[in-house]
């Protein structure tokens, strides 16, 4: 509990000063820095919210190490995955037809293939540890 | 590649995505009959299972099967041999 306190104390105070930095830097800081003070103050309250509701934290851990939610939301990616795999081909495809720049198809492409790879060393590694 | 490959590419690679899981036979089981022998609601159940209330109510409705911890875990408590809960049935 209180790592992640301070975690989150930790993230809001580099939010800030990426803010201040933003203020001067423009730009790139200025959005960090909102996103960090955001999800900061955020985790924080949730930290105080559950240091004062433990019985609702411990419900919460159960939703989250739950089995079946577990197989749910691998299921749920896995899904996820294929489709946007699909639609990354199609997206090439089409790109080709529209007359694309051809840096943007082969980079397309070269994505689906690096998720092709990633799967092989995965199933590979999977394979050798279960 | 033409227009028609380009959707028959699509209309095939749809369908399987689409396709459910074959081979998957879900476990019967008398979870709910000993559960409510005991006077136990699912949500209490599933509390001191620590599971969640949704586990407890697949499992019954037959719509998922347990992980044989979680099957150890339910027929530990319930002071049972697992075969007396679950019950396989050869295809």
């Amino acid at each position: 509990m209180l790592k992640n306190c301070l975690l989150s104390l930790f993230f809001l105070i580099l939010g800030i000063i990426s803010f201040f930095l933003g203020i001067k830097l423009g730009g790139l800081f200025l959005g960090i820095g909102a996103g960090l003070i955001a999800s900061g103050i955020v985790n924080l309250f949730a930290q105080f919210f559950y240091q004062k509701h433990p019985q609702i934290k411990a419900k919460k851990d159960i939703e989250v190490n739950d089995e079946r939610n577990l197989f749910i939301r691998y299921k749920a990616c896995f899904k996820a995955y294929e489709i946007s795999k699909w639609f990354l081909l199609a997206l090439a495809v089409v790109g080709g037809f529209l007359d694309f720049p051809l840096w943007l198809i082969l980079s397309l492409l070269c994505i689906y293939i690096y998720n092709a790879f990633l799967q092989v060393y995965f199933i590979n590694k999977f394979n050798q540890e279960i | 590649m033409t227009y028609n490959q380009v959707i028959c590419y699509a209309l095939v690679k749809y369908t399987l995505l689409l396709r459910p899981i074959q081979g998957v036979v879900n476990l019967k089981n008398n979870l709910e009959e000993i559960r409510k022998k005991r006077g136990l609601t699912q949500d209490k159940l599933a509390e001191l299972l620590q599971t969640s209330r949704q586990t407890i109510n697949s499992i019954e409705n037959e719509k998922y099967n347990p992980s044989i911890i979680l099957a150890f875990k339910i027929a530990t408590f319930f002071n049972m041999q697992i075969e007396e809960i679950f019950i396989y049935e050869v295809q």
